[in-house]
């Protein structure tokens, strides 16, 4: 599998190295300001590279010729996987830093509520491909796109009708809890999703 | 041993249908797949490859199904595509270290000799080569890991003449060794003719002709006559003939032939188009 992953790199370096930098940048920023948004879009970022790069590999035609290699399909599916789990790894461990760094200036420093900037950093990040890369891997990138679109609508849509609930019932958990319990859910994401990836992409014809 | 062997193999798709195909391809020997563009070559060579999956029918490939722990077997096949396949930004020097840790029997040193052999850029991306230089380094990687079956779908074209010489002449090179096999598909008949020991036509799907090269100019010949003689004939004996004003031309079996009757020597090209077209 190091075969696919080093191919990966030489592919996507140009791209991973310019996310890098926005990393950085938009650490710097989280750590300067207090807009959220600097925190979280670097790991949306970097979750969907792994997506950008089977759009490539379709393009080239490498998703075909790949398959002449001694690989299995699985292992195919599984280099992407590790490949956004690095990526997003890389991207939380950055920004832990950076948010750990502005919390401490302001002088509010908890140890809890890192945790859980964390764990909704990672969940964030773990979304995107989690849901996409089974789609994909299914259906090719072209089409993939387009069931994304619906999918993140329809996720959009749950996701407000749960905080709506949230608010009537108004439920009552640690900051603690909430950071484990979206580590957990990233993890479990990532988990159906590699599992899901593997069964669609054995059956894909070419 | 059989290098390929495939039993009643078919696919189905919306407007296209492949087979039943029955094909075998002993070590040691080249056989070239030849059909018009959309015949099916490269369904059969995806088939063969687990790109695409069959529906009907077995496949076994250097002695061993392809169904079963194929990832073992690919380490023994080196595959060119119609379209290659590799990433546009990659040049030979990454391919290298691609394949290095992607086969098991991966020769850096001789890879390197192909790579020099072929005149290939070491660094230019692959985006920016030209299709006879990327056929050239699709060629040099799928040899460089030491196959003992190479797979080659349309690999010759683009190159120019003096290009697919040289390539023509690695390719009987390699079948020199009585274990390894060449299965090569292409549309350039002319191609193929010089280069393999068997010849499989195949034809909206069907395989209409499979046969050793030296055989079926022995079976078959062109005869030269009036549309009133070709009548005279059987007809199994004729498979394709052209009838215009001047007179016929028709490939035949040079057994069915009638006594006096002038036979002349077939050129595959002719057979395949002749077996193609039919009357015209």
């Amino acid at each position: 599998m190091k075969g696919l992953l080093l191919k990966d790199w030489y592919l996507g370096k140009k791209m991973l190295i310019a996310a890098l930098f926005i990393i950085i940048i938009f650490d710097v920023a989280a750590v300067i300001s207090d807009n959220n948004f600097f925190t979280v879009y670097p790991t949306v970022l970097a979750g969907v590279m792994p997506v950008t790069l089977i759009s490539y590999d379709e393009k080239s035609s490498w998703s075909s010729y790949s398959l002449t290699m001694p690989y299995t399909r699985a292992q195919i599916v599984s280099a992407k996987y590790i490949l956004t789990v690095i990526i997003l790894a890389a991207s939380v461990i950055f920004l832990g830093i950076g948010l750990a760094l502005r919390i401490g200036i302001s002088g509010n420093f908890n140890h809890n509520n890192v945790f859980a900037a964390l764990g909704l950093i990672a969940a964030s990040g773990a979304v995107l491909p989690g849901i996409m890369l089974p789609v994909i891997f299914k259906l090719g990138a072209d089409r993939g796109r387009l069931v994304y679109f619906i999918i993140i609508v329809a996720i959009s849509w749950g996701l407000s009708y749960v905080m709506e609930i949230n608010e009537r019932i108004n439920f009552n958990i640690s900051a603690h809890t909430f950071g484990a319990l979206l580590i957990l859910t990233s993890l479990i994401i990532m988990a159906v999703s590699w599992r899901l990836s593997i069964i669609f992409y054995e059956k894909r014809d070419f | 041993m059989n290098a390929i062997e495939i039993k009643g193999l078919e696919k189905h798709y919306k407007g296209f249908s492949l087979g039943p195909v029955d094909l075998i391809l002993p070590s040691g020997c080249i056989m070239g797949l030849i059909g018009e563009n959309g015949a099916g070559k490269s369904t059969i060579i995806k088939l063969i490859l687990n790109i695409a999956y069959k529906d009907k029918g077995t496949i076994n490939i250097l002695g061993k199904d392809n169904t079963q722990r194929f990832e073992l077997t690919k380490e023994d096949i080196g595959v060119v595509l119609d379209e290659v396949g590799y990433p546009h930004n990659m040049t030979a020097d990454h391919l290298n270290h691609v394949m290095k840790y992607s086969f098991k029997n991966w020769d850096e040193k001789l890879y390197y000799e192909y790579v020099e052999k072929l005149e290939i850029p070491l660094k230019k991306e692959f985006q920016k080569m030209s299709r006879g230089m990327k056929m050239k380094t699709g060629i040099a990687c799928a040899m460089a890991h030491k196959p003992k079956l190479l797979i080659l779908d349309e690999a010759t074209s683009g190159l120019d003449p003096v290009v697919r010489d040289e390539v023509v002449d690695m390719f009987n090179e390699f079948t020199r060794d009585e274990n390894h096999a060449v299965l090569i598909s292409s549309h350039i008949v002319s191609d193929l003719e010089k280069l393999c020991d068997y010849i499989a036509f195949l034809h909206k799907g069907k395989l209409i002709l499979m046969d050793e090269k030296d055989a079926i100019k022995e079976k078959y010949g062109v005869i030269h006559c009036t549309a009133g003689e070709l009548e005279e004939l059987d007809n199994d004996a004729v498979l394709g003939k052209r009838i215009s004003s001047y007179g016929a031309e028709a490939i035949i079996k040079r057994d069915m032939a009638r006594p006096g009757m002038e036979v002349g020597p077939v050129s595959i090209e002719d057979l395949f188009v002749f077996m193609v077209k039919g009357e015209q």
